[in-house]
């Protein structure tokens, strides 16, 4: 009985939201620069062989020349690496946020449609859905899908 | 009373256009110089050359792009960023007043996108054309 009470509590725990936050970007360059594109991804969503990764490799940033003079460059790689989390499982070091096991386990359920939802376009695009992303607030209770209820994900 | 004086000075701000901040100013002369160089026969940048890079439409990875894919046709709009959907601030400095107003900034995004478009820095010239039609618009 005592065992069972134990589990369902443990259950209870589980089935809570989950709180996800994450710690304020703070470096101004790497908020300035990284920001006039997309949002300013916290480094701790990546491990620091994917931040050295993406930041030798400018020039072709996930598509486009996002180069910087190596001041800036050599400021925000520090930045990025000094904060970033190195416990991610990430073998390939893989440098899609948006391809790590722990984020496509996350996002399972959103359907390639609701992606297509002209506000959000992309899973890059955090603050589509999570409006405090970039306070480094996910919390599952907070996220609004442009186009669905909670109910109709 | 009010509103008509108002639509007079925002026809007049129209009509004349914004003046070239000192930074564009030195940066259209450093690019002047440079084209001079590459081109003896150089006279000055033309805007409607401007227009048409900015315009033309290049092939990359299979898909269309030019600069108004991002910025749009019309300078005084809001542009959207074509991968992220980031919301790009209007590029005309007769609505934005922090364009063409630093020449670091100016440089780096030219580089940048002539890159994402051309698949190429542009030349001194095509640079000064681009940055004399923005400055019109």
């Amino acid at each position: 009985m005592k065992n069972l009470i134990i589990a369902l509590l443990l259950l209870c725990v589980n089935l809570n939201s989950d709180e996800i936050k994450m710690p304020k970007t703070t470096n101004l360059t790497f908020q300035k620069e990284c920001k006039s594109c997309h949002m300013a991804f916290q480094p701790t969503l990546l491990n620091s062989n994917s931040w050295i990764k993406v930041m030798d490799n400018l020039k072709e940033h996930f598509g486009t020349d996002a180069s910087l003079d190596q001041q800036e460059t050599k400021i925000i790689k520090d930045y990025l690496v000094n904060n970033s989390k190195n416990n991610i499982k990430n073998v390939t070091n893989e440098i899609y946020i948006t391809k790590l096991p722990w984020f496509t386990r996350q996002h399972r359920r959103i359907s390639e449609k609701t992606i297509a939802h002209p506000s959000i376009k992309t899973l890059s695009n955090c603050v589509a859905c999570h409006k405090n992303a970039e306070k480094g607030n996910y919390d599952e209770d907070e996220i609004k899908i442009p186009g669905k209820s909670w109910s109709n994900r | 009373m009010n509103k008509t004086i108002l639509s007079i000075l925002v026809l007049a701000s129209f009509s004349y256009g914004v003046e070239p901040s000192v930074a564009l100013k030195s940066y259209m002369l450093e690019l002047q110089n440079q084209a001079k160089i590459l081109n003896p026969n150089f006279l000055n940048f033309d805007a409607k050359i401007g227009k048409d890079i900015f315009f033309q439409k290049q092939i990359v990875d299979g898909k269309e792009i030019s600069c108004t894919t991002c910025h749009t046709k019309n300078l005084g709009s809001q542009g959207l960023n074509s991968k992220t959907n980031k919301i790009i601030d209007p590029l005309s400095p007769s609505v934005n007043r922090l364009r063409l107003t630093d020449v670091k900034e100016m440089k780096k995004w030219l580089k940048r996108n002539f890159n994402d478009v051309y698949k190429r820095e542009g030349t001194a010239q095509e640079k000064g054309n681009v940055l004399a039609f923005i400055l019109k618009n």
